[in-house]
């Protein structure tokens, strides 16, 4: 037998090896509950229940397939990769990127327009509140009794409850934490978000193990704890998309939580958790344009409701979104447009509604060595959610919004947070903000704990806006903002 | 379940392969198999395996007594009782809501019919299963003694949702003795993944193409859009019937079964005859051999040989569905192929170039009137191909041309025969190696990633 011949066949039997080991893997290590995507905006696919109904009606094996593919390795990455493959097809590539491009171009001008200066390492404010920042109103009372019991599970879920806590190697705390004083945490249990059903049949979405509330908690008390006596810490976790849209599209009639009245209970004072279900939940059922159709983000409207709800909380009455003023775009094409090539012949263009800012705002994108260089506030450009402070940049942003009322917040949060910043501007002084998600948070490169800037910086509030899919079972949130601290 | 599922891909193929070449006797593979096609075929349908189980047993039993029966009478009999009751089901499920409603729209009555759903594959199935009572009766072959082993000829999964249609006579000696030689296991695996490639990368992404600028229920727009949207469609059925022929094929060949090839580069043909000899090869012997010849075929003079292929051509037409474009659609193949048969002196004078074009043109034309089952959507397409007053080129089809500008040229080279030639081609440099083998399992891949990013990709023939 020639070699050619037995490479072939090693070949082959190679590639059938790989197919049945990565669907034995799938099946032993697969994520058997539904989860998010950020990259594709939706829900992925858990294990489908197996059931003679379910076989009968075809359920379990289409909820299979989906599973397969929902949950194949680097599912992200070979979805970008697939989507550039097909991009290979299309001459439209040179237009896509022109657009980013002229983006960036933007944003790079702002960056690269000013030469570099020092950050004051310690910057005097006002420490007593003007008519623009009324004294902070009471947080959620302290007294807040504790739910004594977990909400009845629904009788019947897509997910199973036992959603497996994520790797916790990165969650210790730091090292430069200040000792606390904590309610006792042993009586806290795990929190599930639902949705319910038009036929009235619950759903689960997501599930927080109790780990993962305890450690969110202990996280929320350390930042607090570095905070001035009068700061406070604030937590939004904007829901997903995809289930956002299911109830915009009447699919889903409600949702709910007990995550937020669960941190809100036994967290100490001066923290708070808005529920930014409860928030959006009228607007969605009153069908407002809360989520892009062809982008993974919330819209600035739905950035501006939770803003708000987090604003009167300091006892100020914000600008409701209406009486904004705004540059329009109509055509505004979002990632899943770029990214999903096959789904666009379905897809009609967005929206997008650029603040146009009251006072002049002046952004700032600074480095580790604490030089600064100028940094996009507001882009005017309708065809990237960049059109936001320019996207996510950093390690650290800072915007001067020429508001004098002597207070300084920090906003951490992923790229969520870029439709957010801008509904915080007219209320504080300074607000500085940072996402460590990215590279530039590789640690040999940190050489600024987040306790640090927010002492040098004299930072009032903080505020951590995070989406679902990297909120409370992430390791952002109970991992690298612990180490970060 | 789909050979560009997931779950084939990665669960039922491997574990098939495992079960199947651990076993070493042959009884024990042909059970795996049987037990494997089953589970493949009721994946999709749970409840009409039994309807698929049921017609093998009955045309076991008929083919039993036909071999029993000692008069030409009484073995006639078995027949008629066979073929009427093999194809009761398919009249059944596939034609009695179109005959009724058609009796009903003549005859100006009403009545409730509740249509059932088509089960998969049961055209294929049922032509399968009529060679093997027709050949048993012919004494072409011999009955088949064991119900396992006909249970295994119907169900054998490659072949079994959408052909291509295997005649009995074809594998009966394969039922009772087969083996796999390594060169089989590579050429049937190569074959299989390219196919997977053709039927992921390029027929999905035709079918992507055409739905970007012709969404189902719309009607082109422009002249240059009716064209475009024929031909993209033309090709999406060429790739994606081609491919799960070609993954039958393959799949057929690691299991030790020999198919008949079903695609010979049909739109390279200069002739409506010579499409028709290379476009799904496998029917047109089913209705040559089983409807055609016993009409008489063209032993009977030019009037029965007309009439003969009238019928087989309104058979064939209606065999692909039950609805009017498809009878519509077997009779314009058909008017065409009697010009062809009586002109063909003539035709033979016209620079092949010119024939082959019209062959082209006419084959996208007939896919057109495949396309549509409203006949009104479908006259307003052919409307617009021949003028209809439209404007030569709309915004929507230019804006979808630009988004797959280069993956049309690919397509096209994916209609003619480069592999072939490539591989004649590594063939002489033996330098060249598994260069073949390479290709095929990057292109398997390929098809992987894409699969990741598609939701369910059934194949258009399933439907028929």
């Amino acid at each position: 037998m020639s070699m050619k011949r037995k490479l072939s066949f090693l070949l082959l039997y190679g590639t059938l090896v790989l197919f049945g080991g990565l669907g034995a893997l799938l099946l032993l290590f697969g994520e058997k509950a539904p989860h998010a995507s950020l990259t594709e905006n939706r829900m992925l696919a858990g294990f489908p229940q197996l059931s003679a109904e379910t076989v009968r009606d075809g359920g379990f094996m289409s909820g299979l397939e989906s599973f397969l593919s929902d949950n194949m390795l680097e599912r992200d990455k070979l979805v970008q990769a697939a989507s550039r493959l097909t991009a290979l097809f299309s001459l439209e590539q040179p237009s896509e990127a022109a657009a980013d491009l002229e983006v960036f171009e933007q944003v790079q001008s702002f960056a690269q327009g000013t030469e570099p200066e020092t950050v004051p390492t310690a910057v005097p404010s006002s420490p007593a509140p003007d008519a623009h920042t009324p004294a902070p109103a009471a947080l959620a009372p302290a007294d807040t009794p504790a739910p004594t019991d977990a909400p009845d599970r629904p009788d019947e879920t897509a997910v199973p409850a036992d959603t497996e806590a994520p790797a916790t190697s990165a969650a210790q705390a730091p090292s430069n934490a200040p000792a606390l004083t904590e309610k006792d945490l042993s009586t806290v249990s795990d929190c599930i978000m639902t949705c319910t059903e038009k036929n009235g049949k619950q759903r689960m979405i997501y599930s927080f193990p109790k780990a993962n509330v305890q450690r969110m908690i202990r996280l929320l008390n350390a930042y607090r704890a570095v905070l001035p006596e009068d700061g406070h810490m604030f937590f939004a976790q904007p829901p997903f998309p995809g289930v956002a849209n299911y109830i915009r599209s009447g699919e889903y009639i409600s949702w709910e939580s007990d995550l937020e009245a669960t941190i809100n209970a036994y967290a100490n004072d001066g923290v708070y958790m808005v529920s930014a279900l409860d928030v959006l939940l009228p607007h969605l059922l009153n069908k407002e344009y809360l989520y892009f159709k062809t982008d993974h983000h919330w819209t600035p409207r739905a950035a501006c409701y939770v803003a708000n709800e987090l604003l009167r909380q300091l006892g100020i009455d914000p600008k409701p979104y209406d009486e904004y003023s705004f540059t329009v775009y109509k055509h505004f094409w979002g990632s899943i447009y770029w990214n999903q090539p096959e789904r666009r012949s379905s897809m009609m263009p967005d929206t997008l509604e650029v603040l146009i800012p009251e006072t002049p705002v002046k952004g700032w994108v600074i480095q580790w060595d604490r030089s600064r260089k100028e940094g996009p506030f507001m882009v005017p450009n309708g065809q990237s959610y960049y059109a936001y402070l320019g996207g996510t940049l950093g390690p650290w942003r800072r915007f001067d919004t020429g508001v004098d009322c002597g207070r300084s917040c920090l906003v951490i949060g992923d790229s969520y947070d870029c439709c957010f910043i801008p509904f915080l501007a007219p209320y504080y002084e300074t607000v500085h903000a940072t996402d460590v998600r990215d590279a530039y948070y590789d640690f040999p490169h940190v050489k600024w704990s987040i306790s640090e800037y927010i002492q040098e910086n004299q930072i009032d509030d903080v505020y951590f806006v995070l989406s679902t899919a990297s909120g409370v079972n992430t390791d952002y949130l109970i991992g690298y903002l612990y180490r970060f601290l | 379940m789909v050979f560009s599922g997931l779950t084939f891909l990665l669960l039922f193929l491997p574990a098939l392969l495992i079960l199947y070449f651990l076993s070493r006797d042959l009884r024990w593979r042909n059970g795996v198999l049987v037990v494997f096609s089953l589970i493949f075929y009721a994946w999709g349908e749970p409840v009409m395996v039994l309807l698929l189980i049921g017609t093998t047993l009955f045309n076991y039993l008929i083919a039993r007594a036909m071999d029993r029966a000692n008069s030409a009478a009484g073995k006639r009999l078995c027949l008629v009782l066979g073929v009427i009751g093999s194809l009761a089901g398919l009249l059944y499920f596939k034609y009695a809501g179109f005959f009724l409603t058609t009796l009903s729209d003549l005859f100006g009555f009403r009545l409730s019919f509740n249509a059932p759903r088509l089960p998969i594959g049961i055209s294929f199935y049922t032509f399968q299963i009529l060679t093997y009572t027709v050949d048993v009766y012919r004494g072409k072959t011999p009955v088949q003694k064991s119900f396992w082993r006909l249970l295994l000829y119907v169900s054998c999964f490659p072949q079994l949702i959408a052909g291509p249609i295997v005649q009995y006579s074809d594998v009966a000696a394969a039922l009772d003795q087969r083996s796999t030689a390594m060169e089989d296991f590579t050429d049937g695996m190569r074959r299989f993944l390219l196919g997977l490639g053709k039927k992921v990368i390029l027929a999905n992404t035709c079918g992507s193409f055409l739905l970007s600028f012709l969404p189902a229920g719309t009607a082109p727009q422009s002249v240059g859009g009716a064209w475009l949207g024929g031909f993209l469609y033309a090709l999406q059925l060429y790739f994606d019937f081609s491919a799960y022929s070609d993954m039958a094929i393959g799949l057929g060949r690691v299991l030790g079964f020999s198919y008949k090839e079903n695609f010979l580069y049909p739109y390279l043909s200069d002739s409506p005859t010579a499409f028709w000899r290379r476009w799904h090869i496998s029917l047109g012997s089913f209705f040559r051999d089983y409807v055609y010849i016993p009409l008489g075929g063209s032993r009977r003079g030019k009037g029965r040989r007309i009439l003969n292929l009238l019928i087989v051509w309104a058979l064939t037409g209606l065999w692909h569905g039950a609805a009017w474009n498809f009878v519509i659609w077997g009779l314009y193949w058909f008017v065409l192929l009697v010009i062809d048969k009586d002109l063909s002196k003539l035709w033979e004078k016209i620079p092949r170039f010119l024939r082959w074009l019209f062959t082209l043109v006419a084959a996208v034309v007939g896919w057109v009137i495949f396309y549509y089952t409203d006949l009104a959507a479908l006259g307003a397409h052919l409307s617009a191909m021949f003028g209809g007053g439209l404007p030569w080129m709309d915004d929507g089809a230019l804006s979808s041309l630009r988004q797959y500008a280069l993956f049309l040229p690919l397509a096209c080279i994916g209609a003619m025969p480069i592999v072939p030639r490539l591989k004649q081609a590594v063939q002489k440099h033996p330098g060249l190696g598994c260069l073949g083998t390479v290709f095929a399992v990057a292109v398997g891949l390929v098809s992987l990633l894409f699969l990741v990013q598609q939701s369910y990709n059934p194949f258009i023939y399933f439907r028929f």
